[in-house]
């Protein structure tokens, strides 16, 4: 067998490569992890997807000796494949305090979304970078413990179904023997929106509660920063790891930051409403 | 329903294990085993703050009311129900002496 190989990818402390049986499905990784490539030559994680060889022959998925999927269906391998890589930087960037959160930024100051899943936060951060920002994740707020700053990962954007429409100039441009990959999520890499959409390492300045609501006028509504806190915390991964230390932190962050309640059904008027106490916030200070 | 109170001749304490932090006057505290995590208001945080297990209920109410200019009456009623309230929640418990 001939191996695709692409890589080697950083995410926060995550560090791997991947290896692909097919060409175009392994095209179609590197495409989507685009932004996270590294330089490096060896790597000690490698995932190894096999494709499906047809009925009675499942691909399979396997990391190193784990073997992380099995299935008939190659969107499946490659979205648990993706999915995988995010789980990766849960498993292996214990030195950050990772928060569920999206966030672009500016000059070096940081807009963090923090909510559960479902709530807007890819769409939000997709409508920030179009109007100017550089995205630094759409999944994962990797926060520096000792100075509190943002760690970018800048995972391709997943945006979901619901997204289509007001993203669809987003679509990700694949072959069309591949579109079956698209599944139920786009992976777009961050270029896409701009050539240079990535961003560094920044300070957060603007912690944002969103909540996504068909119809909804947009309301943003400044919240205490106990209360941000209180909330953020709900939102940390792996939140018994260490508690006391991710409290300390995030309150630290916090307490540098203007906090909001955000309720909104429109893309755009949440952005407008964003970087206007973005622009508040850094004339500011 | 009669809400539970703490006595006035009490002496509750913060539990030393507690791990919080205090944000513009209300403050975020995760229940001793971490189960658990409570945002306390700015009334229920000036309170907190007090107990160092070094003043009774009634002296506590004493403070309060002063500082507050607030009938002593009432904030003592007010006192007790909260402080019965963080015991239950297990964020107080009685000084150790």
């Amino acid at each position: 067998m001939t191996w695709h190989e692409s890589g080697p990818y950083q995410a926060v402390g995550w560090r791997f490569a991947v290896r692909c049986s097919h060409g175009a499905t392994g095209d179609a990784l590197a495409h989507a992890l685009s932004s996270l490539r590294t330089d490096g030559a060896t790597t000690a994680a490698c995932y190894e997807l096999t494709t499906s060889g047809g009925p009675g022959a499942p691909g399979r998925l396997v990391l190193g000796d784990e073997e992380i999927a099995v299935s008939p269906s190659d969107a499946v391998l490659y979205a648990t494949l993706l999915w995988h890589v995010n789980r990766g930087v849960v498993e292996h960037s214990a030195d950050h305090v990772l928060l569920h959160a999206s966030a672009a930024e500016r000059d070096g100051a940081a807009v963090v979304m923090s909510a559960p899943t479902e709530s807007g936060k890819t769409t939000l951060v997709a409508g920030l970078v179009q109007a100017g920002l550089r995205y630094l994740t759409d999944e994962t707020v990797a926060i520096r413990p000792e100075d509190g700053t943002i760690t970018p990962y800048p995972k391709a954007l997943s945006v979901d179904e619901g997204s289509w429409e007001i993203l669809a100039h987003l679509r990700p441009d694949l072959r069309p023997d591949m579109a079956h990959l698209l599944g139920a999520q786009w992976q777009v890499p961050p270029e896409t929106v701009r050539p240079d959409a990535v961003g560094s390492r920044a300070v957060p300045q603007i912690l944002v509660l969103p909540r996504y609501v068909r119809g909804a006028a947009t309301v943003l509504t400044p919240v205490t920063r106990a209360a941000a806190l209180f909330e953020v915390l709900g939102q940390v991964f792996e939140p018994d790891r260490a508690r006391g230390r991710d409290l300390r932190v995030l309150a630290e962050v916090v307490r540098g930051c203007e906090t909001y309640r955000l309720v909104t059904g429109s893309l755009d008027e949440a952005v407008v409403a964003l970087l206007g106490v973005l622009e508040q916030t850094t004339c500011a200070t | 329903m009669t809400q539970p109170t703490a006595a006035p001749s009490s002496l509750p304490s913060r539990r030393i294990e507690l791990q919080w932090e205090e944000l513009d006057g209300e403050i975020v505290v995760w229940s001793p085993q971490g189960e658990a995590l409570h945002l306390l208001d700015t009334h229920a945080t000036a309170v907190f703050l007090l107990l160092d297990g070094t003043r009774t209920v009634a002296e506590l109410a004493a403070v309060l009311s002063a500082r507050f200019h607030a009938d002593p009456t009432t904030v003592a009623h007010d006192i007790e129900e909260l402080i019965a309230r963080l015991t239950t929640l297990e964020l107080v418990g009685p000084a150790q002496l």
